[in-house]
């Protein structure tokens, strides 16, 4: 599995203030330096509504394709299930608690999933099919690379609250609860600490 | 005893005089008899060169439970069972026939080898050869398409 | 048995066993040490098995919990409880589940280490896991197992993740390590088991123990000592310990497997016992065999030794009965060959000793030794016994005439003669010197010894014919008979000897000692006193004057020594003439007379007295060769004529050594001295011999004149002796005339001179002048009466 590791950047919006745009980088590494890959970085969402939008996440080989995804609220996923085998899809994340089945060769109907929140998808039949779902209430998300970069364009000036999600942070990871967010464009590095990755052995230091 | 359950499970499966009982079930020797022959076909076949590629990254655990759940309904034992038919379990899973007769195999082995009594053997593989067809879906030279 | 053959047995004995001994115990103490070492080497194996044994039940349990906390860790509903946190559901499950598989505690934990879910009331929920690091070691490796320790419990622990499909916690499921677990894995692995943990350096508490494991205080001073926890079976005390890693290092809790070191001895003990045995036994059979053996060697030696002393004590009769072959049988034999030796050689020396190796009689040695036997046995019987001396007259003669080898060989002849003559067997004939032979007549009287003596001359008259020469033997035997004659052996031959020389002397063959014979004490005061009277003049000398029958003058005088003793008074010649010839002093006599005589006759011839005299020589001063110097000496002092001097020597005493006698007589003839023989007719004489000496005259022995006026046969030897004499050219003179009427037959029969009492008897000097001039003297002038023709 690939290190997932994903940041969420909460931006506290202070509703008030001039819509002038910056854009916002933040560089998250990880507690040994290497950078922190599919983080979801976000503000919060408050005004914004829940889009419908659609989003696909598809069972090739036994994996779930793309194994991270960033989606509004109100966004249907569906699971077009490309290798064609049975696969049992569900979910225990709090934020959507779900049963899917596919079959071969039987379309399933798309999930709405209509909570904010990250969800942990996986496959009861298969071993090591994971996939994770970052579900955000606000446009203001971006997922971190694989330089660990996470970078949020044309932000309104304003302040925000700057969170970071990550499958291997026990909760959202509040960084900053009032940022500023001026007319320039702002660029940070942040290090969390995540719980170690059981996929990985630990350093031998 | 903790240690001893087992050793208890192999001597039990080992014994091979019991008075005849009516159910097939009964005959095979009830539930810790499947949870063996189950447990250890699928352990054998899935690492075996004809049954890696079907069982690659399957979760075994949840198989053997839903086998034994299924053998012990196929053998009129006293278990529901809910999973999916073997049908849709194996749809799309591309099963040959070559795959298929080493699995009987590994099954009639497993059988011998806990010494499971020649009656009940055949009385089990009996009810069993009807699910080729629903196990079976490829051809050794080219692949059916899925039949809907 | 002696003392000396036990102690040889004993040492032997004590050899073999000490031997036996040692080897025994070495080999038993190599034995047992090999035992021990080998049995102690076998128990560490076994016990590192045990210990193989253990970890794989150990592991086996482990995985049991592993499988069992994997399945329940893998349930959909179960991972649905634990994502929606249904605690209930969750609790439930874990106990269900760990109920199947006996599990002591079941709980679950979540992402950030904190029970969620427990059993157990030491880890309740709420609080963290207590074993941090397995904890990290989890999150670290998906599933892990290890020792969980909380409140002085230790766990045997498996964490197994939660997969939903992320982790979202832990199953914990622990068996607890207790004293049922380890009697649970001891009857299993055959060994005595404690569980142990470390508080701290050097501080251990025990969790779980066997009933007969360590004293628990024992096992704790144990684990003191660094080496237990190697990881070799190490030995302590009694046992043999192995400590056993539970965690990942040994420096959190560690099983202890122990088996006592006795139980790897113990199937040796019966090898042991019977090895043990087998060595009492072989000892004790070593003692018995080597005693067999040692008594098999030292009982025929110490019969050999009884053997030998009775060989050394002189029985010869008794052989050493060994028959073995071995050594013992050659030593035996030995002995046997060297006792026949000994017996032989003695037999040899005795017969040197004791035999006289001429003829083979018993020698003088032996013929004593049986004659103190036989003495001692008159004694006690208060017998007598009796002794014969016989000596061979004139055997020196006989030897020099017809030589050693003829005299040895007639020495045989009489011996065996003799042997035939002897009447008993008992009694013994012995060759005691050259020429002379005892005869030992136990319990026989003088008479029958002088029976005996007579018939033994009798049987040697016969004359003995060796190689074609005849030879006559005379011989002499003295009698002594005990305990007359005397008292022991050597006074009885003494006498016997005494005897001998008697009876010859006397030319009567046998003579029976009287005591008067061996006058030794007198005979040595004799001598004394003999030599006293020459040098103190109490020897006269007295001279009887000799006839002329021609003329009818006196013209010999005879001198004849008388002894004037100042106490015994006159002592006759008889006395001490014999004697003196005897003792040799006869010489000293002899030339005594001599001088006397021949002064004397100096004496009478410027007196105008013309007397020739005659001197008496005895045998030994005709076997001095000094005799002639001395005489031509005197005539020399003394300017006499030798023509005047007759020497009258005796037929026997020139017979008893012809030739030495005839040097002496030779010489005293050229010295012109005039010889005449003595005694004729009494001795053993041959005339040839007689006819080569120069003598003058011939004088009869007056045994015969005497009775020759009554005995016809002693008349007519006179008369043919007369003629013999006058046939050889020699004068004869007869001795002893002592009546008219013989006188009258010697005038008649030509005889020369006469010599008697009828005509004088000796007379001193002075008498004997006035004897001269008397008329006795002048009657017997002639004319001699008628003559009878010639």
């Amino acid at each position: 599995m690939r290190p997932l590791a994903a940041f969420s950047l909460t931006l506290v919006a202070c509703l008030a203030g001039p819509a002038v745009a910056a854009d916002l980088s933040i560089t998250l590494r990880g507690q040994s330096g290497a950078p922190i890959q599919d983080a979801a970085v976000l503000r919060a969402a408050a005004v914004a509504p829940p889009t419908a939008g659609a989003a696909l996440i598809d069972q090739i080989d036994k994996r779930f394709e793309p194994s991270v995804s960033l989606v509004r609220t109100g966004t249907a996923i569906t699971f077009p299930n490309k290798d064609n085998i049975r696969h049992h899809v569900y979910s225990f994340s709090s934020a959507k608690t779900c049963e899917l089945k596919l079959y071969s060769g039987v379309p399933a109907e798309p999930v709405v999933f209509d909570q904010a929140g990250l969800i942990v998808l996986g496959c009861n039949i298969h071993d090591g099919m994971l996939a994770y779902v970052y579900v955000v209430d606000t446009p203001l998300a971006r997922l971190s690379d694989a330089a660990g970069i996470a970078r949020i364009p044309a932000i309104a000036a304003g302040q925000y609250q700057l969170e970071v999600w990550h499958p291997r942070l026990p909760a959202p990871a509040i960084l900053n609860a009032g940022l500023a967010i001026g007319t320039t464009a702002l660029s940070f590095e942040q290090v969390l600490t995540l719980e170690p990755d059981p996929q990985t052995p630990p350093p031998l230091e | 005893m903790l240690l001893t359950v087992p050793m208890g499970t192999a001597l039990a499966a080992c014994a091979s005089v019991r008075p005849a009982p009516a159910s097939l079930y009964g005959q095979l020797g009830g539930a810790p008899m499947l949870e063996a022959i189950s447990a250890r076909l699928i352990d054998g076949f899935a690492i075996s060169p004809d049954g890696s590629r079907a069982f690659d990254r399957v979760k075994l655990p949840r198989v053997k439970r839903g086998l034994e759940a299924f053998l012990c309904v196929l053998a009129n034992g006293p278990c529901a069972y809910d999973g999916d038919d073997m049908q849709r379990i194996h749809a799309g899973l591309r099963i040959s026939e070559r795959e298929f007769n080493a699995l009987v195999e590994h099954l009639r082995q497993t059988l011998d080898a806990l010494g499971v009594d020649p009656g009940a053997k055949h009385e089990l593989l009996r009810r069993l050869a009807p699910m080729r067809r629903d196990i079976v879906t490829a051809t050794a030279t080219h692949s059916l398409a899925p039949r809907g | 048995m002696t003392v000396a053959t036990r102690t040889l047995r004993s040492r032997f004995v004590l050899v073999f066993f000490g031997l036996a001994l040692i080897v025994t115990t070495v080999g038993l103490s190599v034995v047992k040490l090999a035992i021990e070492r080998n049995a102690r080497q076998q128990l560490a194996e076994e016990l590192s098995t045990s210990e193989r044994v253990f970890r794989r039940i150990l592991a086996d349990g482990t995985q049991q919990l592993e499988q069992a906390a994997a399945v329940l860790a893998a349930d959909f509903a179960f991972r649905a409880a634990v994502a929606t946190g249904d605690r209930e559901t969750i609790v439930s499950a874990l106990a269900n589940h760990g109920e199947r598989i006996h599990a002591d505690l079941m709980m679950m934990v979540d992402r950030a280490g904190r029970i969620t879910a427990s059993t157990s009331s030491h880890m309740p929920a709420g609080t963290d896991f207590p074993q941090a690091a397995l904890f990290e070691r989890a999150r670290a490796a998906g599933r892990t197992t290890g020792l969980v320790v909380s409140d002085e419990h230790l766990y045997q622990t498996v964490l197994v993740p939660v997969k939903a499909p992320h982790t979202i916690g832990w199953v914990a499921m622990s068996f607890l390590i207790d004293d049922r677990m380890a009697q649970e894995l001891s009857e299993l692995t055959s060994t005595e088991l404690a569980f142990v943990f470390k508080i701290a350096d050097g501080d251990w508490r025990i969790v779980g123990a066997t009933r007969h494991g360590v004293a628990r205080a024992t096992l704790l001073t144990h684990l003191r000592d660094p080496a237990l926890l190697n990881g070799t079976p190490l030995a302590l005390g009694a046992d043999l310990l192995l400590a056993s890693d539970l965690g990942a290092a040994s420096d959190l809790a560690v099983a202890v497997l122990r088996v006592p070191l006795a139980s790897a001895l113990e199937p040796f003990a019966p090898l042991q016992r019977f090895l043990f045995g087998l060595a009492l036994s072989a000892l004790v059979a070593t003692v018995a065999g080597s005693a067999l053996i040692a008594r098999g060697v030292t009982r025929p030696l110490s019969q050999l030794a009884d053997v030998a002393r009775v060989i050394a004590s002189g029985d010869y009769s008794r052989e050493a009965t060994i028959e073995c072959d071995d050594e013992v049988g050659a030593l035996a034999r030995a002995i046997n060959a060297m006792r026949e030796g000994i017996a032989s050689r003695e037999s040899t020396i005795m017969d040197l000793a004791y035999r006289d190796p001429l003829t083979g009689l018993p020698n003088r040695a032996l013929f004593i030794d049986r004659a103190e036997q036989a003495l001692a046995s008159s004694a006690r019987r208060g017998g007598t016994t009796g002794l014969l001396l016989l000596g061979v007259d004139n055997f020196r003669y006989v030897t020099h005439t017809l030589g050693h080898r003829f005299g040895e060989r007639l020495l045989c002849e009489l011996a065996q003669r003799l042997t035939g003559m002897l009447p008993r067997r008992a009694d013994t004939l012995a060759r005691i010197s050259g020429e002379q032979f005892a005869i030992l007549l136990d319990g026989a009287s003088v008479v029958d010894a002088s029976t005996l003596a007579t018939r033994i001359l009798q049987g040697l008259e016969t004359p003995f014919r060796i190689d074609e020469q005849i030879v006559d033997l005379g011989s002499s035997i003295g009698i002594v008979d005990f305990p007359a004659h005397g008292s022991d052996v050597h006074t009885l031959l003494q006498h016997a000897e005494l005897a001998l020389s008697v009876a010859r002397r006397a030319r009567c063959d046998l003579a029976v000692y009287e005591p008067g014979f061996d006058q030794s004490p007198e005979r040595l005061s004799l001598l004394g006193e003999l030599r006293q009277a020459v040098e103190n003049d109490q020897l006269v000398l007295f001279y009887q004057p000799k006839l002329d029958l021609n003329t009818g003058e006196p013209t010999y005088v005879e001198a004849l020594v008388r002894w004037q003793h100042p106490e015994r008074g006159f002592i006759p010649p008889d006395k001490f003439i014999p004697f003196a010839e005897q003792t040799g002093y006869i010489r000293v006599l002899t030339q005594w007379v001599l001088q006397a005589a021949l002064r004397q006759c100096v004496t009478w011839q410027r007196a105008g007295i013309n007397l020739r005299m005659c001197v008496n020589i005895s045998a030994r001063d005709l076997l001095n060769p000094d005799l002639p110097q001395v005489i031509q000496t005197l005539l020399d002092e003394l300017t006499l004529d030798p023509a005047l001097i007759w020497l009258e020597i005796t037929e026997s005493a020139i017979m008893e050594d012809p030739v030495r006698t005839q040097q002496v007589i030779n010489a005293l003839d050229a010295m012109g001295l005039r010889l005449s023989i003595d005694d004729f007719g009494t001795g053993y004489s041959s005339l040839a011999y007689l006819k080569r000496l120069p003598v003058d005259e011939l004088k009869i022995d007056q045994a015969f004149v005497l009775t020759m006026d009554r005995d016809p046969d002693d008349a007519t030897i006179v008369r043919s002796t007369i003629e013999l004499g006058h046939n050889l050219g020699l004068k004869v003179v007869a001795e002893g005339v002592d009546n008219p009427r013989a006188l009258e037959m010697l005038i008649a029969w030509g005889c020369d001179i006469a010599q008697g009492f009828h005509i004088c008897r000796p007379l001193p000097p002075d008498k004997l002048e006035s004897w001269l001039a008397s008329e006795d003297c002048r009657r017997f002038r002639h004319p001699a009466p008628a003559r009878l023709s010639a």
